[in-house]
C-alpha cells in the first residue's frame, strides 16, 4: 500500500526531492528553487506513485513478457516500436488508482491560479553527466482539465518505455526492469520568448564561451528543430557577445533580435549563477525575459549533446519526428521525390542498351550505380523517416480512442491503391481466368515443360499458342502487363522480369486452389455493417473542434503507408535496371575471355565490371565470391528447433511443409499450401504469398511488409523469429500459430525415445 | 519442532500452491513420460488445478492421448543450504479439456485471477484450457519426508 504523503512531493521540499524519488529533473528544479531561482510553481509525482500504478495494474509482469520475448539486443527497432506501442496502450487503458487521482486533484485545486499545466518526465538517472534522455521521454505542455492531466501523466509514464528510450537503454546497457519515472507537474507559462542556454559550448567545452538560443514561442519548437532560433555566443572571459546569428523565420513581424543586450546579459548571468550553484556546466531551458525570466529546467551538459558522436541518442530522436516536420517531408516525397524516382525508372527503361559498345556500357554501369546509390541514400534519409507517419497515426489514435487492440488504427490504412496490391489483383484475375478455362490451363501447364527451374522460357511460342485459343489473347495481354509494369524488380541479384515462369507457376497453383475451393467453399467473414468504423471512433473521441487535426493525421498516415510500399518497388526497379546492364557486361566479358563463367552478379561487382569494360585488363578478372554460411555450426549450437517464439503478426493457425526462400530460385518451386520461411518478404516476393498457408519471417514488426500482406490475405504469420531461415529445414512440418506467435517444428512424436529402448 | 504438528497438511499444500506461479506438468504418450513447465492455479478446495497450453504442442498431444497427469510444485531456490527447507507436492489426477470457455467462465477466471498476464493467451483460439481433477497429493518436506493427502 502507498501512503498519500509518498505520492506528491512539492518542489519546494528540497530534502524530499531527491533523485530517487523525484528523478533528475525534479531534484534539479527543487535545488534551483532553494537557491532562489525563479521556477514555475509545481510538484512532483514520485517514482513510488509510478511503481504503485504499475503494480496495481500488473503492468510490470506484462512489460516483462513483452520485453522478455527475446534479448533486447536481438530486437530490431520495428519490434521495439511494436513492444513500445503495446506497453503504451497498457498504460493508457489502466485505471489510475484512486489514491493517486485524489492526490493529483488536491494539488490541482491548490494551484487554481493556473489555467494549464506542463507535465514533464523526470526519471532517476535521466540527466546525469554521462547520460541524456532529454527528448527521449515525453513531456506535454499546455494541459488543462483534471481528466486531461491524468491522461497526460499516464502518457508521460508510458514514455519510460518508448521505442527511442528502449533503444537508448539498450545502447547504454541499462536494465529497463530497474527503471522508474517521476512526473513534474508545473503551472504552464504561455508566450515567449523561450530558449536554451549552455554555460559552456557543448560542442567543445575547451572553448571559453557560452551559447544562448531563443525562439519567439514555446521551447518545443526549438527542441524539435521546427523553428530556427536566434543564437548568441558569449565570451566567458570578457563577458561580452562575440557572435550573433539571427534565425531565419518566416514571420514578417519578427525583424529584430528576440532579446536585447541587457536581456541577454541578464540571462547569461543567471546561467552562470546556475553553473556555480549546481557545480556543473549547465544546460538550461528558460522562458520569458527581463524580470519575467523563468528557468524551466537545468541539467549537466552531457556527452550526449549534439556534436558528440559517441552515442546515438540524436538518431533515436529522429524516430519521433514532429507532425509539422512529417507534413513537410510527406509533401516533398509525394510531390517531388516519388515522381522523380518514377521518371528515372522510365528514363532508364528507354535506353537501348543492346547497341552500346564496351565503353558506353561501362559508362552506363557507372551512371546507374551512382544513381542507385543516390536513391538509396534518399531512401534512408527521407523515405524511412516518412514511414513514421503511420506510427504517428497509431499513437494519436491510441491516445484518443484507447482501443482494446492497439493495432485497431491499421484498418484506417486499408484500401490503398498500392503498386503491390495492383499486381496481386492482376495475378489473381489471371488465376481466375485460368481456373475457368481448361484449354488455357493446359497451354500454360505445357509451357512450363515439366520443369520450372529451366530458365529458357519461350515467351514468343507461348504467345502464338495463346493467340489461337479462346481467352488466350486476354491472358497474354495481362501477362505482358504483369512483366512490363510490375516485374522490373530484383531479388538477391536476380531479376523477376527474367523469370516469367514463376508467374505462370503461381497462376497455375492459384488456379488449382481456386478449383479446390469451389468444391469446398470456405466461409468468408462478412464485415458487420453496424460496427462503428475506426475513423468515426476517432472523430467521436477528438470532438468536432479537432476534426481537421485528426483528418490531417489520418491523411498523413495513409500517404506514408502507401509511399512506403511504392518506394521499395520503385527503387527495386532501378536495382533491376542496373542488373540488366551488369548481366550484359558479364556476357560480353565472358565472350572476350576476360571473365570466367559466374553464378550471379550483384551491384557490388558493378565497379569491377565497368572498369573492365572501360580499360580492358590483360588478365582474367576476379569477382568477389560470397562464401556460403556454415549452417552446421549454428544448428549444432542451437539444437534442433521444436518450438520457436516470435511475434504474432497475422492471426490464424496453419500447418504445412516448410519452404525456405533465400533467393529467386527458391521461389520457383513454391507450392500451394507450403509455409513460407524467409528473412523478410521482399516486394519481389509478394506474388507467391497467396500460395502460402503460413508465413515465418526473421524480421519482426506488425508494420513490416510481410505482416501487412499476411493480414491482407488472412494468412497466419509469425515474425521476429531469429534464425528461422537457418534453423528450419525445407520439407519439415511446421505449424504457424499467428495468434500466439509460436512456430512448432515437426510432429509432436516421441518415437526416438521408443526406438532408443526398443530392442529389449 | 516439526511443522506437521502445528499446521495441517491441507493448509501447507494450499499455501504452497497459492504461493507458486509455476509447476511441472508430467504427461505421457506411448509409454514415454514428458515434463512441461506451466502456469497454474488451484481451486480453494484443492480438488482441481487449472492451466492452459497452446494446441500445437507435444504437451497438448500427450494430454489428448492420455488424461493421467502429475503436477509437481515446489519452492526451491538456488542454494544447497535450502535443501531441508524445500517444500514440494506432486498432485496426481486426470486432465480434462474445458471447451467453449470465455474469460468470464469460472475455470478461466480461476487461472486469470492468479496469472493476470495470461488474458490474451487464453483468448487465442489456439489455446486450450485444462483442469486437472486431483485425486491425491504427495507432500514432501525435509527433503525426503513424504505424506499423502486426498482432497475431500
Amino acid at each position: 500500500m502507498i501512503k498519500p504523503e509518498e505520492i506528491v512531493i512539492p518542489l519546494t521540499e528540497t530534502d524530499r526531492c531527491l533523485e530517487k524519488n523525484a528523478g533528475g529533473k525534479g531534484a534539479s528544479l527543487s535545488r534551483l528553487i532553494a537557491h532562489g531561482f525563479k521556477v514555475p510553481a509545481g510538484y512532483c509525482l514520485s517514482t513510488r506513485a509510478y511503481r504503485y500504478f504499475i503494480e496495481t495494474n500488473e503492468i510490470d509482469s506484462a512489460i516483462n513478457i513483452e520485453l522478455g520475448r527475446k534479448p533486447l539486443e536481438k530486437m530490431r527497432w520495428e519490434e521495439l516500436w511494436d513492444s513500445a506501442l503495446r506497453i503504451r496502450s497498457m498504460f493508457l487503458k489502466s485505471g489510475m488508482p484512486d489514491i493517486i487521482a485524489e492526490a493529483v486533484k488536491r494539488q490541482h485545486s491548490i494551484m487554481e491560479e493556473f489555467s494549464s499545466f506542463a507535465v514533464r518526465s523526470s526519471a532517476p538517472g535521466e540527466d546525469s553527466a554521462g547520460l541524456s534522455f532529454a527528448g527521449l521521454h515525453e513531456s506535454i505542455t499546455d494541459v488543462s482539465g483534471i481528466v486531461e492531466l491524468i491522461d497526460a501523466i499516464r502518457i508521460v509514464w508510458s514514455s519510460l518505455w518508448s521505442d527511442a528510450a528502449l533503444l537508448y537503454r539498450k545502447e547504454m546497457n541499462l536494465d529497463p526492469g530497474r527503471s522508474a519515472m517521476a512526473v513534474i507537474i508545473q503551472g504552464f507559462q504561455k508566450g515567449g520568448p523561450s530558449g536554451v542556454g549552455f554555460s559552456r559550448d557543448p560542442r567543445d567545452a575547451q572553448l571559453d564561451q557560452s551559447i544562448i538560443e531563443a525562439v519567439p514561442g514555446s521551447n518545443d519548437e526549438l527542441v524539435d528543430g521546427i523553428i530556427e532560433p536566434d543564437r548568441w555566443i558569449i565570451s566567458r572571459r570578457t563577458k561580452s557577445i562575440i557572435d550573433f546569428n539571427k534565425g531565419n523565420r518566416p514571420d514578417p513581424d519578427d525583424s529584430g533580435s528576440l532579446l536585447n543586450t541587457n536581456e541577454i546579459m541578464h540571462l547569461y548571468n543567471e546561467i552562470l549563477a546556475i553553473e556555480s550553484k549546481m557545480s556543473w556546466p549547465a544546460d538550461v531551458e528558460w522562458t520569458g525575459k527581463g524580470a519575467k525570466l523563468t528557468i524551466l529546467q537545468a541539467r549537466p551538459i552531457t556527452s550526449g549533446e549534439p556534436g558528440n558522436k559517441e552515442d546515438q541518442r540524436n538518431w533515436y530522436l529522429t524516430l519521433r519526428p514532429k507532425l509539422q516536420n512529417l507534413k513537410r517531408l510527406a509533401a516533398r516525397v509525394n510531390d517531388e521525390l516519388i515522381p522523380r524516382l518514377k521518371n528515372e525508372g522510365e528514363r532508364q527503361s528507354q535506353v537501348d542498351t543492346e547497341k552500346l559498345n564496351d565503353r558506353e556500357l561501362g559508362e552506363l554501369i557507372r551512371q546507374r550505380l551512382s544513381t542507385l546509390e543516390k536513391w538509396r541514400k534518399i531512401y534512408y534519409d527521407e523515405f524511412i523517416p516518412l514511414a513514421h507517419g503511420v506510427r504517428q497515426l497509431g499513437i494519436y489514435y491510441n491516445n484518443e480512442v484507447k482501443p482494446e487492440n492497439p493495432y485497431e488504427f491499421m484498418s484506417l490504412l486499408e484500401d490503398q491503391e498500392m503498386i503491390a496490391s495492383k499486381r496481386n489483383q492482376l495475378i489473381s484475375s489471371m488465376a481466375d481466368l485460368t481456373a475457368g478455362n481448361e484449354e488455357l490451363y493446359e497451354v500454360l501447364r505445357a509451357s512450363l515443360q515439366g520443369s520450372i527451374s529451366d530458365d529458357n522460357f519461350d515467351r514468343a511460342n507461348l504467345k502464338n499458342e495463346l493467340m489461337i485459343i479462346p481467352g488466350g489473347t486476354d491472358f497474354y495481354n495481362s501477362l505482358d502487363k504483369l512483366i512490363n509494369e510490375f516485374s522490373h524488380v530484383s531479388f538477391k541479384g536476380e531479376n523477376l522480369s527474367d523469370n516469367p515462369k514463376i508467374y505462370i507457376h503461381v497462376i497455375l497453383e492459384l488456379a488449382d486452389s481456386a478449383k479446390a475451393e469451389k468444391q469446398n467453399q470456405l466461409s468468408v467473414t462478412e464485415s458487420d455493417s453496424d460496427t462503428i468504423t475506426p475513423e468515426n471512433k476517432l472523430f467521436e473521441a477528438v470532438g468536432k473542434d479537432r476534426y481537421e487535426e485528426a483528418s490531417g493525421i489520418i491523411e498523413l498516415g495513409r500517404l506514408s503507408w502507401k509511399l512506403r510500399d511504392d518506394d521499395n518497388i520503385l527503387i527495386g526497379r532501378l536495382e533491376s535496371q542496373l542488373l540488366d546492364v551488369l548481366n550484359m557486361a558479364g556476357k560480353k566479358l565472358v565472350a572476350a575471355g576476360k571473365l570466367n563463367q559466374y553464378e550471379k552478379l550483384s551491384d557490388t561487382t558493378a565497379p569491377i565490371l565497368a572498369e573492365a569494360l572501360l580499360n580492358p585488363p590483360d588478365e582474367i578478372i576476379e569477382l568477389p565470391r560470397e562464401e556460403p554460411k556454415d549452417l552446421s555450426e549454428l544448428k549444432s549450437k542451437a539444437g534442433k528447433p521444436r518450438q520457436l517464439v516470435g511475434q504474432p503478426a497475422g492471426p490464424g493457425v496453419a500447418s504445412g511443409t516448410a519452404r525456405i526462400v533465400r533467393n529467386i530460385k527458391d521461389l520457383k518451386g513454391f507450392k500451394f499450401g507450403e509455409v513460407l520461411i524467409c528473412d523478410a518478404i521482399q516486394p519481389t516476393m509478394t506474388h507467391i504469398v497467396p500460395l502460402a498457408s503460413g508465413i515465418v519471417e526473421r524480421r519482426g514488426g506488425m508494420l513490416i511488409h510481410g505482416a501487412i500482406i499476411a493480414r491482407e490475405l488472412n494468412i497466419p504469420c509469425v515474425n521476429g523469429v531469429a534464425d528461422a531461415v537457418d534453423l528450419i529445414s525445407n520439407g519439415e512440418l511446421v505449424t504457424v500459430d499467428g495468434f500466439l506467435g509460436i512456430v512448432t517444428v515437426g510432429e509432436p512424436e516421441l518415437d526416438l525415445e521408443k526406438r532408443a529402448g526398443g530392442s529389449d | 519442532m516439526n511443522d506437521y504438528d502445528e499446521i495441517p497438511i491441507r493448509d501447507k499444500i494450499l499455501e504452497l500452491g497459492e504461493g507458486q506461479l509455476f509447476g511441472i506438468l508430467c504427461t505421457q504418450s506411448n509409454e514415454q513420460p514428458y515434463g512441461s513447465m506451466i502456469g497454474f492455479a488451484l481451486s480453494s478446495d484443492l480438488k482441481n488445478a487449472v492451466f492452459a497450453t497452446p494446441k500445437a504442442t507435444r504437451k497438448y498431444q500427450n494430454l489428448i492421448n492420455c488424461h493421467n497427469v502429475a503436477l509437481v510444485v515446489n519452492n526451491r531456490e538456488k542454494h544447497p543450504s535450502d535443501l531441508m527447507k524445500i517444500q514440494a507436492f506432486t498432485a496426481t489426477g486426470k486432465a480434462e479439456e474445458i471447451f467453449n470457455y470465455d474469460l468470464q467462465s469460472s475455470w478461466a477466471k480461476l487461472l486469470i485471477n492468479k496469472q493476470s498476464y495470461l488474458g490474451a493467451f487464453l483468448e487465442s483460439p489456439t489455446t486450450a484450457l485444462f483442469r486437472i481433477k486431483i485425486t491425491r497429493y504427495f507432500y514432501v518436506c525435509s527433503f525426503q519426508e513424504v505424506r499423502e493427502w486426498k482432497p475431500e
